[in-house]
């Protein structure tokens, strides 16, 4: 029963997630391309909490469905043209899309199905504490490599935000 | 049928698939920005489940997972403040339009 | 000793002018005096070394059969090595003498002659690289060392005809000198591959021994190809039949240098390349034969030519390739001392001719047409002396040059074909007659033109001096080279007996004189109206003042034939190469234009086909590489 549940809770969430996304692509309003995006990410967070990481489920609300979505939504608003809701128009490109993508999933289907599944693993519920611990021992040096970045990008983007004739 | 490593790998690479399309289909680089978004999470939700249903002792999968979200977000905002850039410039954001490369 | 040093250092001699052309030619060019002070010093030295190796050939006995060899090598490819080197024998230091003995003498000349000429530097450089390559050419060792100074008295002549390069005609004679020894000159070079080919030397002395071996055991078929292939070059260089178009029409250059190249020297080149390579032809009776025909024939016929021009330089060229087919007659009836006594008492007295008539026209004013001339015999009584002297020595008057070695070709030929001799006897005859008459049209008629008779006067010093020494040499050289035993040294085989036949001397001597009076009668006397002869005689007078036509009908052959092959080569040029070329052209712009389709400038389009492509490789190397046990 409680597996049954759990299926059930695991197709309910990928339907979320696939349905969203394909919303995301399919939409001809940018603008609901974007909230539609929100709620994809809302989905995966989910999915998340599923898989029994519940600090990542958190971080994927706060990041994705919050700044990431706040920061689309005023890339839209920001080079939108004044006439009309912005658009989300197609390229000649759909049918070499259609067919990579399609491959990919091919590809990806037959490589699950031949593979063995992995006996059952456990994670740790405490998993704020062990990922702090990792983060400032073992993996102290990408953590730094990453905070760099951010600042990187932070600055980069103020830059080429700015412009050369507006300093 | 419990649910396995396999249907986690198969939504993601749906998802993935998915996210590509938009990122090669569209004109928008907006809506590129989004395909590319979408598919971040794939690799994240692989990443997840590798680690959930795997035999390992800590938490690396999630570790960079961390990471992943901490790239993918610096990519956004670089992202976003290049379509600002080339919208200023050419008063347009479909990439069909930049083909400077063009041969 | 000197000679000692002279044969020892024999190479100085070709390269003491050479030496004054680059000297010359870039620095001194344009300080005219300097340059020729130069050239002729260096022509004077290179005289002085000649003359030690003549004295020392005669004092330690050189002779054919043991010459004296220098040389080094100076290339090895594989299996070929070719050398340079200085190969002195009679024949060489004969040549040697009469070449740079000539030189000298035209480029004193040329002091006087040449003044006031804008090119006089250049004249000069062109002069001594011109000394320099028929110096190299006389003392070749192998037949590639004179091919190459072959080629380059080719190209001295080419320049010095074309040297008054302002005037059209002077042009268009250098280009047809150049391309119609080029004719011969392929020939050559197609007989010295073979040669090359076949023994594998090039050398003289080699194959002296190795050709008669062959042909003993192989027979003549490949060597008569190879010989006649070989007289193809003589043939274009000394202006024989039907090549000798382009000799009369390097008239053009200045007098000089058709006295020194186009008379003396370098239209000897080819007798001497057959009597350098006598060894080949000897031995092969028919090539033999059509050497003797071809030279009788173009004996007969230039004389018959020269018989009605009127130019006094072309008259002589005329005349000059009329003596040539004698030398190429008396190598083809065996007998190279004749040959080569006629060439050198030649060379002095064509020589001595030739600046005559240059000195004629210093003094009319550039006035080729000897009708238009006459009575300069008071005005210039040294030119007309001197000039007598050569007509006499050219008609074979006793005791001048011309008339020993006349003497020994004539009897050369009648020891083996009578119809060679008669031809040769007639030639002696015509000779005589057209000498003749240019000699007493020039100097012993009435003036033609008053005014330009008034003017006329003798030439300076620098221009009297060689015409004497020359007008000397044409009087002993016949007789000295008769007493002294000329044949005893340069000769091939056994050593020649030098004899006169009196049937043979007297009947050519009453001959000339016979012409000499009808000569006299027609332009002197004008006892017979040379009109009245001219239309008596109709299709042959006109026939022989055009040149037999031959230009003409070289003319229409090249305009059928060139053109025709031109044109078959215009359409396959136009059609078929082009056609290839462009249609190449054409195929890799439409491909190219199918693939640039594919670089649109879309970063998009390119990233899908790299997905695209990245997928499949996946898929490709997952199943073939069994990653999956072979499930896919």
């Amino acid at each position: 029963m409680n597996e049954m549940i759990s299926t059930l809770v695991f197709y309910a969430m990928a339907m979320v997630i696939l349905g969203t996304a394909l919303g995301v692509v399919m939409s001809r309003n940018l603008v609901h391309s974007a909230l539609l995006m929100t709620a994809c990410f809302i989905g995966v967070g989910m999915l998340f909490f599923y898989l029994d990481a519940d600090f990542l489920g958190a971080m994927e609300f706060m990041l994705y469905s919050g700044g990431v979505a706040i920061l689309v939504v005023m890339g839209v608003m920001l080079t939108k043209r004044h006439d009309g809701p912005p658009g989300n128009p197609f390229n000649n490109n759909t049918i070499l899309a259609l067919g990579g993508a399609g491959l990919f999933v091919l590809v990806m289907i037959g490589v699950v199905i031949s593979t063995p599944a992995p006996a059952g693993g456990y994670v740790s519920p405490d998993t704020v504490n062990e990922l702090a611990d990792m983060m400032l021992n073992k993996y102290i040096l990408p953590f730094e490599i990453a905070a760099t970045l951010l600042l990187a990008a932070l600055v980069g983007a103020i830059i080429l935000a700015k412009g050369d004739g507006e300093a | 049928m419990s649910i396995g490593l396999g249907h986690c790998l198969l939504l993601a690479a749906m998802l993935f698939s998915i996210g590509l399309y938009g990122a090669l289909a569209k004109r928008n680089i907006i809506a590129i920005l989004m395909g590319i978004e979408l598919m971040l999470n794939a690799v994240n939700i692989n990443f997840v489940a590798f680690n959930r249903f795997t035999v390992v002792s800590d938490l690396t999968g999630q570790l960079m997972t961390v990471f992943a979200i901490t790239v993918g977000v610096a990519e956004v905002a670089i992202g976003v403040a290049l379509a600002y850039r080339i919208y200023n410039d050419r008063l347009t954001i479909n990439v069909d339009e930049l083909d400077n490369m063009k041969g | 000793m000197f000679y000692d040093f002279a044969l020892e250092h024999a190479w100085l001699i070709p390269l003491l002018p050479a030496m004054a052309f680059v000297i010359i030619g870039m620095i001194t060019r344009s300080y005219g005096k300097l340059s020729a002070a130069i050239a002729v010093c260096m022509s004077f030295i290179s005289f002085l070394l000649s003359s030690g190796v003549t004295y020392a050939l005669v004092n330690y006995g050189i002779s054919v059969e043991q010459p004296f060899v220098q040389q080094l090598n100076w290339m090895h490819i594989g299996s070929v090595s070719i050398s340079m080197g200085v190969l002195i024998d009679p024949l060489t230091a004969m040549m040697l003498m009469v070449v740079s003995t000539v030189s000298l003498l035209v480029q004193i000349y040329s002091v006087g002659y040449m003044k006031g000429d804008k090119g006089y530097g250049r004249f000069f450089a062109f002069l001594s690289l011109f000394a320099a390559s028929m110096l190299g050419l006389v003392l070749a060792v192998n037949f590639l060392q004179m091919y190459v100074f072959w080629e380059l008295v080719g190209l001295c002549s080419y320049l010095l005809i074309g040297f008054y390069y302002y005037k059209v005609s002077a042009r268009e004679a250098a280009k047809k000198a150049f391309m119609t020894t080029r004719v011969g000159d392929f020939g050559l070079l197609l007989g010295i591959l073979l040669l090359q080919i076949n023994f594998g030397t090039l050398d003289f002395m080699e194959l002296r021994e190795i050709i008669p071996a062959y042909i003993s055991m192989a027979g003549t078929g490949l060597m008569t190809v190879i010989a006649l292939l070989v007289f193809v070059g003589p043939i274009g260089k000394s202006g024989q039949f039907p090549l000798h178009v382009w000799l009369p029409d390097a008239m053009e250059g200045p007098t000089p240098v058709s006295a020194l190249i186009h008379a003396a020297t370098m239209v000897v080149a080819g007798v001497y390349l057959v009597g350098r390579a006598f060894f080949m032809f000897t031995e092969l009776p028919c090539v033999m034969n059509v050497i003797a025909w071809v030279g009788g024939f173009t004996a007969f016929f230039a004389a018959s030519i020269a018989f009605t021009q009127t130019a006094i330089k072309r008259i002589l060229a005329y005349s000059t390739i009329s003596q040539l087919g004698y030398m190429m007659l008396a190598l083809g009836v065996g007998s190279l001392t004749a040959s080569f006594f006629h060439l050198m008492t030649h060379a002095f007295f064509k020589a001595l001719l030739f600046l005559c008539a240059g000195a004629v026209m210093h003094a009319m004013a550039d006035e080729a047409n000897i009708f238009k001339m006459g009575g300069l015999r008071k005005k210039m009584p040294i030119t007309f002396a001197t000039m007598t002297i050569g007509v006499l020595a050219i008609a074979g008057i006793p005791p001048f040059a011309g008339f020993f070695s006349k003497d020994e070709i004539l009897l050369a030929a009648a020891q083996v074909s009578t119809p060679l001799y008669v031809l040769a006897t007639l030639t002696a005859f015509m000779t005589a007659f057209y000498m003749a008459r240019l000699l007493f049209v020039t100097f012993c008629a009435d003036p033609a033109n008053e005014e330009s008779y008034e003017h006329a006067h003798e030439p300076s010093k620098f221009m009297l001096f060689p015409l004497i020494v020359l007008a000397a040499l044409a009087v002993v050289s016949g007789l000295w080279g008769h007493l002294e035993g000329f044949g005893e040294w340069v000769r091939f085989g056994h050593p020649h007996e030098a004899g006169i036949d009196m049937t043979i001397a007297v009947s050519s001597t009453i001959l000339s004189f016979i012409a000499f009076g009808i000569a006299w009668n027609i332009y002197v006397a004008k006892r017979w109206s040379s009109d009245t002869i001219a239309e008596k005689t109709g299709i042959l007078y006109k026939l022989s003042y055009n040149k037999f036509y031959i230009d003409e009908i070289y003319e229409a052959l090249i305009k059928v034939f060139v053109d025709g092959v031109a044109k078959v080569f215009y359409w396959i040029d136009i059609y078929i190469v082009d056609g290839i070329v462009n249609g190449l052209a054409h195929l890799v712009g439409g491909i190219s234009w199918i693939l640039s389709k594919a670089q649109n400038g879309q970063a998009q389009h390119y990233s899908g086909v790299f997905i695209c492509g990245v997928v499949i490789l996946v898929a490709y190397s997952l199943y073939f590489l069994a990653v999956l046990g072979g499930a896919l």
